[in-house]
């Protein structure tokens, strides 16, 4: 939720490691970052606060997870990848290497998909490869559900 | 040299049901001929059968042979086409769909149009029964190795 | 029940001799239709009169499961399209007959006109009633279809009887399987809902949609954008584009860079996209498009998609050729696919062919479906010895589904303007038809010329039904001049006819028969060869009882009786009652039967005076008695591998019938009978009931069948009969002085020799001089479809001694030759001659076919065919269908290998 920002930021991890100095914090071992809705799974985390205590994290972990509610939705956007770069400050998260977000029923796979919660817009991305790559790797996957039918007018197709 | 006479057909089933067009004679000549040389007993009721011969249409018909010099017709060739297919108790076509089709000639002349209808009548008759015949026969060569006898369950 | 077919001598309909009536076409063309579909579905133009009877059980079990495809005219579909009613766009269609006609100056004028005659084919057109089941393929014309509730007796059922049936006009296509008039004005019932019913649920658990691309971005549940060979599938639509935009809320999917869709086969291909998935509408630019149903391809400047399977090309191309071959194409303005209906529309229609322009037209629709729409075709022109070049501009008016009528404005050289008419109607109890043609001013003649038809058929429920059947013609030589087809020129007598029949069961098999007519003829003399009009009878009443096993005691009781009142101009006119009460006593059992037989026949004349008879009220009564016997024996046998069982029926006829002198009796309506193997097991050799032969005779007959021991079907039939007459028979039809020798001694085969050769030959003998009196004898050889060559034989002694030959050939994938030779030996003359040879590129055929035809003693015409056929659209110029399934037996039309109606090029 847009609200998730200002909520404070919980860790929890086996170990952790803080350097005062650059506010720096690395955590080992199934760490877990909570704020507000956000909820981020990883092996390892290091997370640095800016200046105006905004945090910033970077997980690893074989599939990191994240997990947010919508915005007014009672829904949760997931997203799984190697390795998962959360920015507090824009409530952003990106997704490195077998990313993988998912809405609901909806899906998308790609080698980086970028989540804005704030205007919930996404980017996926494939390796970048050539556009020789076989239709598998380096392409990116969406599956979209068909909505509910609401009882909208017919949608003149514009 | 290997004769002997027909022994009772035993066709494959105990009780036949015979739908045909309503009214048309090749009905009548098939019930006798199953009453009479098979041990088939014919029921009414479609559900009761264990098997059922469905004749789909008979058609006949009348087709120009031969004509005179004169370009009047001289031989008419009369066409006799049944089909047919057998179903068993669950529906099951044990003959598939297929037609027995006859011909038969007739000498024509114009002045006796009226006369030729009497004879027309006889040689449709003629093949009439003879596809009754054929069709019977057929019923008797039908494999009954999967019939399933029960009457069909669902209606 | 219906009264045995066979035991009532009338059955209710004359059949006027030279009786032929086969599919009326006006320029032998195929079907005018207009935009309702109007089946006309016939086998063969050369079935004469057929009387078809669909077992109402099938009627009433709507869900039969298999179709009964009984073995389908193995004719390939052929297109045919229609062309807007003329009336409306006269001068424009005017003018494109003439650019037609002046475009096609190369294509020679071929096709000679072919009289509507009546047109009682097999699947004669069929309306179809509401409580009809419609046959789910409408190519299932193999059988009749009459509206279920017209449990017509057999006799009075729906087919025509003779000359009447109401003849088609215009050129409409015999081939099956043609949409059908509906009665009551509803769609099609059950296709409809089921669509409908598909449609629901498709959009309630719509298919998930998938997208893949190099890159993705997006809105969560708004948009989502795909760049980079993007592609989308959702269901059966599959999108691909160098750039895709797809909306989830309003499911509008947008594309951009070499789109490609592809649904069901049918590959669209453009620059850019809108497409709405839900809605299934949207517009594709500057597509190249192939469809598969279609099997058709061409370019567009814009395709529209109308919802599930429309599409609307315009500025569009359109051919069924293979890639890279434009033998022919049409440039269109608009074209409406309608990929359910299968039915393509074309709007501003400009066709050509190897580049050169054939056809302008406003307006057109045609069918791609594997079943042939029929439709209005274009205007079709031919040429005839006895009619020169003429030109047929056919209208077409759907009135209601169970109803309509087709005009024909027929303009011909030699003779003018011929209007020729048609009206159907087909109600739930009864159907009807009425033919009018009209010539207001022959240009040979100078006088005005006519022919009308009128045939209704009415079941009035319980039991009684009905039949009117007129024909009427304004001169004699009208069919000679304007029928170029056998069944229309060899008509002679033209039965007018008004029948009325009752018909119930008497217990289990019993059957009881009323049936009263009105008949007489319009008799068309051939000067050069008159004949003796046949009595007219107003009326007679016949009726018909016959109970099986009364009151069990195995005894069967058959009453036949008649009173009819002949009349004619010259001969003796008078009334004549006969009552014909007969018992026999069926023995039966497996393998052999007895079954004495004893009758009384007794007949009452009442003579108008003048009549030349010594007594005003002859009568004559005689015993007839018989005794039939037979046996049968079976064997297994195996012959070439193939196990078969041989029977071998001996069988004995014997019957006494005193004599009675009946020279003194008029003879209304009997004749000498042909010796065949149904009269020699019958007790009278002479047909009607004026002449009873006397006799005392024993008849031997041996037959033996091949019959397959897996499916009991008989291969081959072999049978010899002899009749052996204990006295000299006295009653005789022919003038006293010639002797009444007739054939006592017959053998005939048929069935297959070969898996390949059948035949059907039999040889009827005059024991005493060891002559033969009648030969008949037809091989045919059948190697594979589209290839048959048959041979006849036919000598019957002082009557017709032809030889006949016909052959339909396919000698590679592109070329075809038809030919038939039916040489009469004793007049010296050829009855009937054809030659035609057929070319088949793999997206149209050319056809050509001439035939020469005897008309009259010295008459005879020549008719040239020449048909275009462009696959999957429309067929130009004169179909010689018809003619080659009537003079080719065996004939298979075998489309172009390349035609790929059913599957694709």
């Amino acid at each position: 939720e847009r609200a998730d920002s200002e909520k404070p930021v919980h860790l929890e991890a086996d170990r952790a490691t803080v350097q005062d100095a650059n506010k720096l914090a690395t955590f080992i071992g199934n760490v877990v970052l909570t704020q507000g809705t956000l909820i981020i799974r990883a092996d390892k985390m290091t997370v640095k606060e800016d200046a105006n205590g905004f945090q910033y994290a970077t997980a690893f972990g074989n599939l990191a997870s994240f997990r947010q509610k919508r915005d007014g939705k009672d829904e949760y956007v997931e997203g799984w990848s190697e390795r998962m770069e959360y920015d507090g400050k824009a409530d952003k998260v990106q997704l490195f290497k077998k990313a993988r977000l998912r809405r609901g029923k909806d899906e998308v796979h790609g080698d980086y998909i970028s989540y804005d919660a704030v205007n919930e817009f996404f980017q996926v991305n494939g390796e970048g490869g050539t556009s020789t790559q076989t239709h598998s790797e380096g392409r990116v996957r969406a599956v979209i559900q068909p909505k509910k039918k609401e009882p909208k007018p017919e949608a003149d197709n514009s | 040299c290997g004769f002997q006479l027909r022994g009772t057909a035993a066709l494959p089933f105990d009780t036949l049901y015979i739908s045909f067009p309503q009214g048309h004679p090749i009905g009548t000549d098939l019930r006798r001929l199953v009453r009479a040389s098979t041990s088939t007993r014919l029921v009414d009721n479609r559900k009761k059968a264990e098997a059922i011969l469905e004749i789909l249409s008979v058609t006949n018909d009348r087709q120009i042979m031969s004509v005179s010099g004169g370009g009047r017709v001289l031989e008419f060739e009369l066409r006799y086409r049944v089909s047919f297919r057998l179903l068993d108790a669950k529906g099951e076509e044990l003959i598939p769909t297929n037609e027995l089709a006859l011909r038969r000639i007739m000498p024509f002349t114009n002045q006796q149009v009226v006369a030729k209808e009497g004879e027309e009548a006889m040689l449709v008759r003629e093949m009439q029964s003879d596809s009754a015949d054929q069709i019977v026969r057929r019923l008797g060569a039908v494999k009954v190795a999967e019939l399933n006898k029960s009457p069909q369950v669902n209606p | 029940d219906l009264p045995p077919l066979s035991s009532k001598p009338e059955q209710g309909r004359a059949t006027p001799s030279g009786e032929g009536d086969d599919k009326p076409v006006v320029i032998d063309t195929e079907r005018i239709r207009g935009h309702h579909e109007y089946e006309s579905g016939t086998r063969s133009e050369s079935e004469l009169r057929s009387r078809s009877t669909i077992s109402t059980d099938q009627i009433k079990k709507p869900n039969q499961k298999a179709d009964p495809a009984a073995k389908d005219t193995p004719s390939a579909p052929q297109q045919n399209y229609t062309l807007s009613p003329a009336i409306k766009t006269d001068s424009r269609t005017g003018t494109s007959a003439q650019e037609s006609e002046k475009a096609e100056s190369m294509v020679l004028p071929g096709g000679v006109e072919r009289l509507p005659g009546p047109a009682a084919e097999e699947g004669e057109p069929r309306l179809r009633t509401r409580t009809q089941s419609a046959p789910r393929t409408l190519s299932a014309q193999k059988r009749g279809e009459k509206p279920a509730k017209t449990p017509a007796p057999a006799e009075a059922d729906q087919d025509r009887p003779g000359f009447a049936e109401g003849e088609r006009i215009g050129g409409h296509r015999e081939e099956a399987g043609d949409e059908k008039l509906r009665l009551a004005g509803e769609t099609e019932p059950e296709a409809i809902e089921q669509k409908l019913a598909e449609a629901e649920a498709e959009t309630d658990k719509q298919s998930p949609v998938f997208v893949v691309a190099d890159r993705l971005q997006g809105h969560v549940e708004e948009e989502i954008e795909a760049i980079g060979k993007a592609e989308l599938s959702a269901g059966p639509q599959f999108i691909s584009a160098e750039r895709m935009k797809y909306n989830q809320g309003t499911n509008d999917a947008e594309a951009q860079g070499n789109v490609r869709v592809e649904k069901e086969g049918d590959i669209l291909e453009g620059s850019d996209l809108k497409f709405n998935l839900l809605s299934k509408t949207g517009q594709l630019s500057e597509p190249s498009y192939r469809l598969k149903d279609a099997s058709s391809r061409g370019y567009a400047g814009m395709l529209l998609f109308e919802g599930e399977n429309q599409y609307r090309l315009q500025k569009a191309s359109y051919t069924t050729c293979p890639v890279g071959d434009d033998s022919w194409v049409l440039q269109v303005a608009d074209l409406k696919l309608d990929n359910d209906k299968k039915v393509g529309t074309a709007k501003n229609v400009k066709l050509t062919f190897k580049d050169v322009p054939i056809l302008y037209t406003p307006w057109m629709n045609f069918s791609y479906s594997g079943e042939r729409k029929s439709g209005l075709l274009a205007p079709t022109y031919g040429t005839g010895s006895r009619t020169g070049l003429e030109l047929a501009v056919p209208f077409y008016w759907n009135i209601a589904p169970n109803y309509d009528a087709t005009f024909s404005a027929r303009l011909m050289s030699k003779r003018g303007l011929a209007i020729n008419n048609e009206f159907r109607f087909l109600g739930q109890n009864s159907s009807s038809n009425l033919l009018a043609d009209i010539v207001p001013r022959d240009l040979d003649t100078q006088t005005t010329r006519w022919r009308t038809s009128f045939w209704h058929n009415h079941y009035l429920g319980a039991g009684f039904s009905a039949r009117l059947d007129y024909n009427r013609v304004s001169d004699a030589t009208y069919f000679r001049d304007f029928g170029n087809n056998l069944n229309l020129t060899s008509r002679t007598n033209l039965l007018q006819q008004g029948l009325l029949s009752y018909n119930r069961g008497l217990g289990d098999d019993g059957t009881f028969n009323v049936t009263s007519l009105v008949q007489s003829f319009q008799t068309i003399q051939d000067p050069l060869a008159a004949i003796v009009v046949p009595y007219k009878r107003l009326p007679q009443v016949g009726l018909n009882a016959n109970k099986p096993d009364v009151f069990g005691t195995g005894v069967d009781v058959n009453l036949s009786g008649s009173w009819t009142n002949f009349s004619h101009p010259t001969l003796v006119n008078g009334s004549r009652t006969v009552l014909f009460p007969s018992m026999s006593y069926p023995l039966r059992n497996s393998f052999g039967f007895i079954t004495p037989k004893v009758g009384m026949h007794y007949t009452r004349y009442s003579l108008g005076e003048g009549a030349g008879v010594s007594e005003e009220n002859p009568t004559r009564t005689l015993p007839i008695f018989s005794l039939d016997s037979g046996l049968a024996f079976d064997r297994k046998m195996s012959l070439g591998g193939e196990s078969f069982t041989q029977t071998l029926e001996p069988r004995v006829f014997y019957v006494y019938v005193p004599f009675r002198a009946q020279d003194q009796l008029p003879n209304f309506d009997s004749a000498k009978t042909d010796f065949s193997f149904a009269q020699m097991l019958a007790e009278n050799r002479f047909s009607g009931s004026d002449r009873i032969n006397d006799a005392n005779q024993v008849t031997f007959a041996l037959t033996t069948r091949l019959l397959e021991s897996s499916t009991g079907r008989e291969r081959l039939r072999l049978a010899v009969g002899h009749q052996l007459s204990f006295i000299d028979r006295r009653i005789t039809l022919e003038t006293p002085q010639t002797i009444d020798r007739r054939p006592d001694f017959i053998a005939a085969v048929s069935g297959f020799l070969t898996p390949t050769i059948s035949t059907d030959t039999s040889f009827q003998f005059d024991q005493t001089r060891l002559l033969a009196d009648v030969v008949r004898s037809g091989v045919s050889y059948r190697p594979e479809p589209g290839r048959v060559l048959n041979f006849g034989y036919r000598f019957t002694r002082d009557v017709l001694h032809q030889v006949d030959a016909s052959s339909q050939w396919r000698w590679s994938e592109r070329w075809q030759t038809v030919a038939r030779l039916n040489y009469s030996l004793q007049d010296k003359r050829i009855l009937e001659g054809l030659a035609g040879v057929e070319y088949n590129a793999c997206c149209w055929s050319l056809r050509f076919v001439l035939q020469h035809l005897t008309l009259a003693t010295q008459k005879s015409t020549t008719a040239a065919f020449l048909q275009l056929e462009l696959n999957g659209l429309m067929q130009i110029g004169s179909n010689p269908l018809t003619v080659l399934q009537r003079s080719i037996p065996g004939y298979i039309r075998t489309g172009s290998q390349g035609s790929g109606l059913i599957e694709g090029p």
